[in-house]
């Protein structure tokens, strides 16, 4: 066994590699940290015509909004926990499941061919793809207008409380299904094929390979991009919610992105964002780090590998 | 003056027009849910603020600026200084130049605006734009900005300390402190007949100026907008055919109406827009006022703490409930669409909007304007009016006297009135290039080349007119209903006064009442709700809104 | 080319399996594909499976061109049509390519989708290089200061900056009206080297550490190595870099004065004037564009990233054969 390796020793040793990371690590510093230093105002009341430095000191006052018991806003923290983890939930699972599908189809041509169809939605705004839904599922739409004149089923999808998850969920995965399948499509394309043939020549039929050579082999990347989710838990499609909060009603749309803006950011209260941005953060950095903690308990990597243990 | 319980006076304490209201844009946000105007001017007192009298009011230690009419041409139908617009039957012709030679002397104008629409080409491959500049004598460079994005640019702008010399303001909190800070007191070169050195600014009726007024300063140029900022248009068409009475004299003759027009197998309704109903119709039925209202002993309230609103709100919820409301109205919906296909009868339309419409010509679309009657049947409502000014425009502090006077000068240049030869050229550009003559409308018909041209009458433009190229019937129509509606308006009392707690807390009190109103409409929630949440609005800063308002209107009502 | 020279002594013991072999060798003369469709062929999916998976894929489709031929055809709609339908038809009756006209007369959209290209090609090219740089020199294991620097850089996905910290920056940069404050704020992306660093970590050390001890430099290990196992994330990480920088627009907001440098996205969006965002503030005489021409606008955006997609499609599919290292 040699000595444990000095931090300078490591340092020399890994001085080239650590040069290739050096642009990446100085944009990252520039253009993302210097930045953040302005969420100083967090604590202050902010005005653009003052300057950061001559605004006032106001001390906590701007995180009053997420501490002040309000019952709206307990109803909007509640519902966007609601809707983050309904979400992890059905919309997660649906990219993998898809990729896993189309990567065993056999033709290439029709396996390209549904996937670039798949990942068309992602780019629309929430705008059209509100207006869309509307338009297909509406209580006036097309499909309620049909229902209404071949006496069939009619189906108030848009204006009620109670589907309002179910309606967000469902556009949440028209937009992003498809798109989310390209990372597990790539995962997929690095299975080791020896795998494949070693389950193919014990007999083992598709439904094994799947099981037993494609998902472990992606695991890691499902795992890592779900404790990245959470750290997202506190953010759900502001767009999106705050445009179909009319037909839904404030109890079952309100999240805390729509309190915070309907409550303090319209009046130009930039303390007040700042605020709620840092508490968003500290609470995904919280969960993130913890996920991650109880992924390296499962054996799993995670985002950070402890370092040493893989050497 | 009918319709408001003072006169216009001007405090030390000044006024802010609701710059809570405006700073929505602040955050980037580009869409806002809700129906029709339900957006960014919901919230207290918006755009549509007071509106007042004729020349030269003199008021505190402020003199408005004069209104003197520029004599260019002689209108079909007169106009006011009140606001009510001129209308016209055919474009005067030749038009004439009306300012002497440019107003620039060389050297560079910034300006910054919020545009609607494409932009037009940048100066070097714009023909219409280097016209401009050697009209103005100066090199125009005018920033555009997507309107809904502007907000968060100003904001950039100011933060930077990058301002331009022409700055269109919106989207920005605390006004007066922004303005004292950035901007030139305008109040020696337009108060009173200074203004007069300026004579198309001095065209400007005098209630659009109300709205440049901050801390007893002027501090900015008001481009023209309609005071009575909507209009109810309906499908006559479409009523004649169902038979239903198209100038409904009561409350139970409007819902009557709003079910004869309604038929929802057919698609069709009587309105998209169950919020501008309610406010802008149910309200005025009932009588409640608009906005914070204020009494003869100088007492503010809110119509939503009144009686008046409440049946308003009952009454929209009975409607709703009767169907005669689009059943996805709540959701993102084109009323201007459902209007021109006939889904909906009922269409609350901004100013001068109506003209797309006729300008399509739609076979078989006949329009008329609704008047909202008093529930009572006693009459015509009174309708809401706004401050007749769109966004305004202001001046950043610059280094001479000269060069303010010089800027003032290039601002008159752009607000030169309609018949003008430089108004044929901002609105129109260049015979054959931009627009052609038609001889049997008598007007300038726009070519597809008019992308050239820049908004720049969102910087200073001239009062708006009825202009209606083969349609004189209804330049005709709507200029009689906005000579009825604007001398009887209700008015924002409080849209020149300032509340501190207005302007820092207005959204956050007012738009939960906003969506708690449109759930009370859809049924979700009842009176009783409405009520509770009244009281919660009064502790939680209403009342503190209401005795700030009231002081600063004691203030200056001496 | 500047190698370092790897030292026996700060290694690890690998059990003996040090060399084998060059790195990397792939199979030769069978493509991935062709040993996949063996493997497929051996074990035939049931008849049953097939005939569901197909339903579900036809599903899958339906429900999205079914929106995306509404969005087409209310393009090329007239305006009667449209009125008539109430915003969106799913056949348009006559036609016609108006709209599409309209946008593209003046040559302002022309301009801006060249200025668009440019930006994405230069910024994703870019981002693709340092991320994947940043991203590598963090997945070596035991590398000093990698932990932390990961962390530095997850921060950075947890908490944002605001809009006017951004713009004094990019300002005190002077690079306000610049095309590179549009390029370099987003050059790197926590989440993409994260991702990156992730697929990195999959290649085997065996074959690194055999480079290592051939004296290949770090920069050859990732250039000959590392990026040709990973060819899958790159392409993936260079697709999202050019969504990203293909559908940007704010930051031209704040950043670009003159109009002449907008990127495509930012001149659409001028077209596309939500009605209710700006109700009665809009003075009377504006209305907002027509539906036909919002619907044109957004066509005209899909089209390059609909080109582009298939380019980069293949690289996932592919993939590399990474079995031939084997102990």
């Amino acid at each position: 066994m040699l000595r444990p390796i000095s931090r300078w020793d490591r340092f020399k040793r890994d001085r080239f590699l650590l040069l290739l990371g050096l642009p990446g690590i100085i944009l990252v510093l520039l253009f993302q940290y210097v930045p953040l230093l302005g969420n100083v105002i967090a604590f202050k009341d902010y005005q653009p015509y003052l300057g950061i430095m001559e605004s006032p000191w106001v001390g906590l006052e701007n995180f009053a909004i997420l501490f002040n018991g309000d019952p709206a806003f307990v109803n909007a923290l509640s519902n966007t926990l609601i809707i983050s983890f309904v979400q992890i939930a059905f919309v997660f699972p649906i990219p993998i499941a898809l990729a896993l599908l189309m990567n065993s189809l056999l033709s290439e041509r029709i396996k390209r061919t549904v996937q670039s169809i798949l990942y068309l939605p992602h780019f629309m705004s929430w705008v059209i793809v509100v207006a869309l839904f509307q338009h297909m599922l509406g209580n006036a739409g097309l499909y309620n207008t049909w229902a209404r004149q071949h006496d069939f089923f009619q189906m108030n999808i848009i204006g009620d409380p109670d589907l309002f998850i179910a309606l967000i969920t469902s556009q949440v995965i028209w937009k992003d299904a498809g798109w989310g399948t390209i990372i597990f499509l790539a995962a997929i394309s690095r299975v080791d094929l020896e795998l494949f043939e070693s389950v193919a020549v014990d007999g083992g039929g598709r439904m094994r390979q799947l099981w037993h050579v494609t998902l472990p082999a992606i695991r890691p990347v499902i795992i890592l991009l779900l404790i990245l989710k959470l750290g997202d838990v506190l953010t759900v499609g502001f767009e999106q919610i705050f445009l179909q909060q009319g037909p839904a009603g404030l109890q079952a749309s309100e999240v805390l992105d729509t309190y915070v803006y309907n409550r303090g950011i319209v009046g130009g209260n930039w303390g007040t964002s700042a605020a709620v941005g840092l508490v968003k953060g500290l609470v995904g950095t919280i969960l993130v780090l913890g996920a991650n903690k109880v992924a390296h308990l499962f054996g799993e990597r995670g985002i950070y590998s402890s370092a040493k243990d893989s050497r | 003056m009918p319709g408001t319980g003072f006169r216009s006076q001007f405090s030390r304490r000044g006024f802010v027009r609701g710059a809570a209201a405006l700073g929505a844009s602040a955050v980037g946000v580009s869409a806002f849910a809700g129906c029709g105007s339900d957006g960014t001017g919901e919230s207290s007192s918006s755009d549509d603020g007071g509106s007042d009298v004729g020349s030269g009011v003199r008021g505190g230690e402020l003199e408005l600026p004069t209104y003197q009419r520029a004599e260019v041409v002689v209108p079909d139908l007169p106009g006011s200084a009140e606001g009510v617009p001129e209308g016209y039957f055919s474009y005067p012709r030749p038009a004439e130049p009306a300012a002497g030679g440019p107003p620039g002397s060389g050297g560079v104008v910034t300006a910054m605006l919020g545009a609607v629409g494409p932009v037009p080409p940048n100066v070097g491959q714009n023909p219409w734009w280097q016209g401009l500049n050697e009209r103005l004598g100066v090199d125009l460079q005018v920033n555009m900005t997507p309107v809904a994005d502007y907000g968060a640019r100003l904001n950039t702008v100011i933060a930077g300390g990058d301002l331009p010399d022409l700055v269109q303001i919106f989207g920005v909190a605390r006004l007066p402190d922004v303005m004292e800070a950035e901007f030139e007191d305008l109040t020696e070169y337009l108060a009173g007949d200074g203004v007069l050195d300026y004579p198309f600014l001095a065209n400007l009726p005098t209630v659009g100026w109300q709205a440049t007024v901050f801390n007893s300063k002027i501090y900015a140029v008001p481009p023209q907008n309609t005071v009575k900022t909507v209009s109810w248009l309906t499908r006559l068409d479409l009523i004649d055919e169902l038979g239903a009475n198209p100038q409904p004299g009561d409350a139970d003759e409007f819902f009557d109406f709003c079910l004869d027009v309604t038929d929802a197998a057919a698609n069709r309704y009587a309105s998209a827009a169950p919020a501008e109903v309610l406010n802008r119709v149910a309200r005025a039925m009932f009588d409640a006022p608009w906005q914070w209202g204020v009494d003869d002993d100088g007492a503010f309230v809110h119509m939503y703490e009144t009686e008046e609103y409440r049946a308003a709100l009952e009454y929209t919820a009975r409607l709703w409930d009767a169907g005669v409301f689009h059943p996805d109205s709540f959701g993102s919906v084109n009323l201007l669409e459902f209007f021109k296909g006939g889904t909906t009868v009922l269409h609350n339309q901004g100013g001068n909007g109506y003209r797309a419409i006729l300008d399509e010509n739609i076979p078989g679309l006949r329009m008329g304007i609704f008047t909202p009657p008093m529930a009572d049947g006693g009459g015509p409502a009174r309708a809401e009016l706004g401050t007749g000014t769109y966004r305004i425009t202001a001046i950043r502090k610059q280094d001479s006297q000269e060069r303010v006077r010089e800027l003032l000068e290039l601002l008159n240049y752009l607000a030169a009135p309609f018949g003008s030869e430089e108004y044929l050229y901002l609105q129109y550009g260049d015979e054959n290039v931009h627009y052609t003559w038609d001889e049997d409308l008598q007007a300038p018909v726009r070519t597809e080349q008019d992308g050239e041209l820049i908004p720049v009458r969102f910087l200073a433009g001239a009062p708006q007119v009825f202009f209606d190229p083969g349609h004189a019937e209804f330049s005709k129509a709507m200029h009689e209903h906005h000579s009825e509606a604007i001398p009887g308006g209700v008015q924002d009392d409080s849209a020149r006064l300032y509340s501190e707690t207005n302007d820092r807390q207005a959204s956050s009190l007012f738009q939960p009442l906003n969506g708690l109103r449109n759930d009370i409409v859809q049924g979700r929630n009842t009176l009783d709700d409405w009520d509770k949440a009244i009281e919660d609005w009064r502790a939680s800063g209403g009342d503190q809104i209401r005795e700030e308002f009231e002081i600063a209107h004691a203030e200056f009502d001496v | 080319m500047a190698g370092i020279r790897p030292d026996t002594a700060l290694k690890p013991p690998t059990n003996g399996r040090r060399r084998k072999g060059p790195p990397a060798k792939l199979l030769p003369g069978v493509s991935r594909q062709q040993r996949l469709q063996a493997i497929n062929g051996a074990t035939p999916p049931s008849l049953a499976l097939r005939g569901v998976k197909g339903i579900v894929l036809f599903l899958c489709c339906a429900v999205v061109i079914i929106p995306f031929l509404a969005v087409i055809s209310t393009s090329l709609a007239d305006q009667a049509q449209i009125n008539q339908a109430g915003g969106y038809v799913l056949w348009p009756d006559n036609p016609s390519f108006h709209a599409y006209e309209a946008i593209f007369r003046g040559g302002v959209v022309t301009r801006a989708t060249l200025v668009s290209i440019g930006i994405t090609v230069v910024g994703s090219g870019l981002s693709v290089t340092v991320v994947a740089l940043l991203a590598y020199s963090l997945s070596r294991p035991g590398t000093w200061g990698s932990k932390p620097i990961l962390l530095l850089v997850l921060f950075t996905m947890l908490f944002n900056a605001g809009m006017i910290p951004n713009y004094l920056l990019i300002r005190q940069l002077g690079l306000i009206d610049s095309y590179w404050a549009l390029i370099l704020p987003t050059l790197t992306s926590a989440f993409q080297i994260i991702i990156m660093r992730a697929f990195f970590l999959e290649t085997p050390q065996e074959i690194i550490d055999a480079a290592r001890i051939d004296g290949a430099s770090e920069l050859r290990i990732l250039l000959s190595i590392v990026l040709p196992l990973s060819k899958a994330v790159v392409a993936v990480i260079a697709l999202f870099n050019a969504v990203t920088y293909w559908n940007a627009f704010f930051n031209a907001v704040l950043y670009i004065n003159s109009t002449e440098k907008w990127p495509l996205q930012l001149v659409l969006r001028t077209y596309v004037v939500d009605n209710t965002a700006i109700g009665v503030d809009l003075p009377g005489d504006v209305v907002p564009p027509q539906q036909t021409l919002q619907m044109a606008i957004l066509v005209v955006s899909l089209i390059p990233i609909c080109l582009v997609y298939p380019l980069l499609q293949k690289h996932f599919a592919k993939g590399v054969v990474i079995g031939a290292v084997k102990g």
